[in-house]
């Protein structure tokens, strides 16, 4: 029997005429009868979709990052030695545990003993992994879920709780993720899923969610901060039949992947928040926008709202509750300025994505002019922790002003990347060094990127800062969706500026005149800057410009676009001014400033392979004596006025022997 | 009912649906505007009209913000007025035409509000770049569309898609790369342009220019008045030729005139 289907004949429940216990019944049951058969059948049935008939579970992470790390022939090489070595066993393809630093991840784990996680799997290593933990010995491991003592080896493997990445972590919104398999929603209700709508829609009436919500203190995910409880209450009070509830998974900020991740490994989790919220705000018709770029997570999301559907929990009537909701998956056409809530909806009506101004807000006119609501991946996936768990529990992690967790993504020079879910409030320097370990190489820890392009660019002396959202504020960051970019000393500020203008006018929607012809300006002035064409009146001219762009644009993404240079110029004016008035870039990234290359006579062979690089005939060669032999030798010389630095002839020269001068 | 607000210390009295721009008009205060347009819902593109409700990270526009109560505004403090000045220098130094070429009606908008604001001409350029020149289509006997004097302030789009309900004048590209084209990027006689001069009426810097008007004024004033014109309503090229009429270009300019004037009187369309 699966799962999802009735235990025998006295359950009453149907599609049409569904049992408000539906969920709860699948894992406890059979609740509304006592039959000892019933029971072992759905005991088996749980058992059999966690390690199917041979009483083993292994399982890949196949999330977006696990596959570009090469997942895809090692799941392959999985299913090939276990077809020989354990027939029946499950083999499952989860999302990602937040660690990428560490895929491919493999965990087995034979039902009642040790569950093992590989790191850095390939499929040679596969026979190998499987043979040593059947033969009863995790030796090999990179971490054990727990430890039952039934395995030789356990001693010398630690507990993944106990290793720095996840050892400060609070995880909420993900921790199934990287778990369950996100494609079967027999593993979410497994794992206590649709618990929290069978509680929302049995027990509380909708101001009571919403008064949960509040008390939780949860704040929007997505950027803003803006109180969750409150919107959805705004939503509520707006009179009308027709309400729309809209899940925004369009993430789009360089270096923030936490909402792919999510809803890549745990879609149920978006999915039933989105429930819960349209439930709250009253209605009956909800959207996820999805960004197309991002496949795998818009497939996930399809694949749960199908299945929802088909086992009564979206469609009419859900769990008897007299409630009804659908729910279409759209896909987005990938612009940043989705994120803005106004473009969004008109990209769902089928308009070019440009804001509008607010007022009306959303709440009051917004899909289709009707009161509507949006909330981000992450939002949603704390809700059903809060309406199950209550919200007191839920407020017993975070800091005074903000509760909670969220999840951050690092990236850039940083040992551990990945997604790391804390209570909010915990320090940049944990979360750089003590999680993600740090700069790699034994470089200089520089500055962190906070917030994508919307963000500001924080040094060390912030590093002590606690992370919400009005410490963020003051500092001149913003926690946006909680990408956070490490730099190290070889990252050169002024083009770090560059990149995310660059990124903020290609953004841009072109609607508003400061926003179109300002951000282009500001990215004009900061090329010249990089270019070595830079003048002392530039940063006047940048801080004049960043001020009405700020001040004036129709929408937040170019009310927070002059951000990464408005903090740059407040932490590192130093580098700027290297730039312009020292002429030279600090990071030697800037390649204009470099002098040129220079030869080392002593490293150079003769062998005549960087002239046959250059394009422009810079490279000649004269005659000389080797110093220890006395043969002669040809030695290459650069002619600085013909060179035009595109570095070919340094990448090609096999002794290291040409060399750049600043 | 009315709610009270204060526009520049000055206490007034106003109804609730009003926008800021609505009670400054009505009271003699004058803020700057450019891309709002009476026939138009007003969409805050340029920028122009920002006033200060003392909010620290932001300003707003005073032609999109509905009034509240005890709101307090200032229209012309020195940050609204040096936000207001990088506006108009960011539209002037990034003109694709010569800035003294822009008319309507005998004004120069742009320049008018230079001086207006204070903008000198002999100032630092804030972009180097100009908007890449595009070529004048002349082709439309009645209307000629010079894209370089564009400022992208949306009015001929609002007019084509709010008014007229057309849809043949939209935006293309985006960011520093938007346009304003006519049907998929066309010139204005294959794009489904039916000739009805709404763009002209409403376009501030003589982007949209009405051609024929200007040559046959006295002619048109004539004929409206005796109400002898056969509004053809403004039937697009491919319903012209199902109808047996003739293609756009062979219509005498004069008629196509008069066409264009009689169905923009005709508003709400009663008299077709």
């Amino acid at each position: 029997m699966n799962l999802m289907d009735r235990c025998c004949d006295k359950c009453t429940h149907t599609t049409t005429q569904p049992c408000p216990d539906y969920v709860t019944c699948r894992t406890q049951g059979p609740l509304c009868h006592s039959d000892d058969g019933c029971r072992s059948r759905i005991l088996g049935s749980i058992d059999e979709t966690l390690y199917g008939k041979a009483g083993l579970r292994v399982t890949v992470g196949t999330s977006t990052c696990g596959l570009a790390s090469g997942a895809k022939p090692v799941y392959d090489a999985l299913r090939e030695q276990l077809s020989a070595k354990a027939p029946g066993a499950k083999l499952v393809r989860t999302g990602c545990m937040g660690s990428c630093y560490a895929e491919v991840m493999v965990e087995v784990e034979q039902r009642g003993s040790t569950p093992a996680i590989y790191s850095g799997v390939t499929p040679d290593k596969v026979a190998e992994i499987l043979d040593t933990y059947l033969s009863g010995n995790v030796g090999g491991a990179y971490a054990l879920r727990s430890k039952t003592g039934a395995m030789r080896g356990e001693d010398s493997i630690p507990l993944l709780d106990d290793l720095p990445f996840f050892k400060h972590q609070e995880r909420d919104a993900i921790k199934s993720c990287g778990l369950i398999d996100p494609k079967s929603i027999e593993e979410y209700i497994i794992a206590g899923g649709y618990t929290a709508l069978t509680r929302a829609l049995k027990e509380m009436t909708p101001e009571q969610v919403i008064d949960e919500v509040s008390k939780a203190g949860l704040r929007g995910r997505g950027g803003a901060g803006f109180p969750t409880g409150l919107k959805w209450k705004l939503c509520r009070q707006v009179p009308g039949e027709t309400k729309y509830m809209i899940c925004n998974a369009d993430e789009g900020d360089p270096g923030a992947f936490m909402n792919r991740l999510t809803a890549e490994g745990d879609p149920h989790r978006v999915l039933e928040g989105l429930i819960i919220a349209a439930y709250a705000i009253g209605a009956n018709m909800g959207y996820i926008f999805v960004r197309a770029e991002k496949p795998l997570m818009a497939e996930h999301l399809a694949t749960a709202i199908n299945d929802a559907r088909r086992r009564g929990l979206l469609g009419e009537n859900i769990l008897g509750s007299g409630f009804s909701l659908d729910v279409k998956p759209m896909l987005s056409a990938g612009a940043f300025v989705c994120g803005e809530e106004t473009a969004m909806i008109a990209a769902i009506e089928g308009k070019r994505a440009m804001p509008r101004p607010r007022p009306p807000f959303p709440a009051t006119r917004g899909l289709w002019d009707m009161p509507t609501t949006i909330n981000n991946v992450e939002t949603l996936a704390h809700v059903p922790t809060i309406i199950a768990g209550g919200a007191d529990a839920y407020t017993k992690v975070g800091s005074a002003k903000s509760k909670g967790t969220k999840v951050y993504c690092l990236a850039g020079k940083v040992t551990r990347t990945g997604a790391a879910e804390v209570p909010v409030g915990m320090t940049l320097r944990q979360l750089i060094f003590d999680i993600g370990g740090g700069v790699p190489g034994g470089k200089r820890f520089k500055a962190v990127q906070i917030g994508g392009p919307s963000g500001g660019c924080l040094p060390e002396g912030r590093l002590d800062l606690p992370l919400d959202y009005e410490t963020l504020q003051d500092a001149g960051a913003i926690m946006g969706s909680g990408g956070i970019i490490v730099l190290d000393e070889d990252t050169c500020i002024v083009d770090l500026a560059r990149y995310f203008l660059n990124f903020t006018t290609a953004e841009s929607c072109g609607k508003c005149t400061p926003c179109r012809v300002g951000l282009k300006a500001m990215l004009d002035v900061v090329e010249r800057i990089t270019e070595g064409e830079g003048v002392p009146e530039d940063l006047d001219t940048l801080r004049k410009l960043s001020k009405t762009i700020a001040d004036s644009s129709l929408c937040a993404l170019g009310r927070t676009a002059p951000n990464p240079v408005t903090s740059t110029l407040t932490y590192f004016l130093d580098e700027y001014q290297a730039h312009i008035t020292g002429g030279t870039c600090p990071s030697r990234l800037c390649k204009h400033f470099m002098k040129g290359y220079t030869v080392d006579v002593a490293l150079c062979k003769g062998c005549e392979l960087c002239a046959k690089e250059c394009t422009s005939e810079a490279i000649s060669f004269s005659q000389a004596r080797d110093a220890k032999t006395g043969k002669p030798v040809k030695k290459a010389t650069i002619d600085p006025e013909r060179c035009v630095r595109c570095g070919r002839c340094e990448t090609r020269c096999p002794f290291g022997a040409i060399k750049e001068v600043w | 009912m009315s709610v009270e607000i204060t526009i520049d210390g000055r206490k007034l009295s106003a109804r609730p649906e009003q926008t800021i721009l609505d009670v400054a008009q009505e009271n003699g205060i004058h803020i700057p505007t450019l891309c709002t347009h009476p026939k138009l819902t007003p969409t805050g593109v340029c920028r122009i009209c920002v006033v200060d409700l003392g909010r620290k990270d932001r300003l707003e526009a005073a032609c999109t913000t509905p009034i509240y109560k005890g709101m307090v505004v200032e229209t012309a403090n020195e940050r609204v007025l040096e936000s207001r000045r990088v506006v108009v220098e960011l539209l002037l130094d990034n003109l694709g035409a010569d800035a003294a070429t822009l008319d309507k009606d005998g004004v120069n908008v742009l320049l008018d509000l230079a001086e207006e604001l204070g903008v000198k001409p002999e100032r630092r350029r804030l972009i180097t770049g100009s908007r890449p020149k595009k070529p004048v289509d002349a082709r439309n006997p009645i209307i000629i569309r010079d894209p370089d004097k564009c400022i992208l302030c949306g009015r001929c789009v609002s007019a084509c898609n709010e008014l007229r309900h057309y849809g043949v004048l939209n935006y293309e590209g985006r960011g520093y790369d938007m346009n304003i084209v006519s049907g998929v990027e066309q010139a204005l006689l294959e794009s489904g342009c039916a000739s009805c001069g709404e763009c002209t009426e409403v376009c501030p810097t003589g982007a949209f220019r009405p051609l024929a008007r200007e040559l046959v004024q006295g002619e048109i004033d004539g004929v409206i008045k005796t109400g002898s014109v056969y509004p053809a309503s403004s039937l697009t090229h491919s319903a012209r030729s199902k109808l047996g009429l003739p293609p756009l270009e062979e219509v005498p300019t004069l008629e196509l005139a008069l066409i264009a004037e009689k169905t923009r009187k005709c508003e709400g369309g009663e008299q077709r």
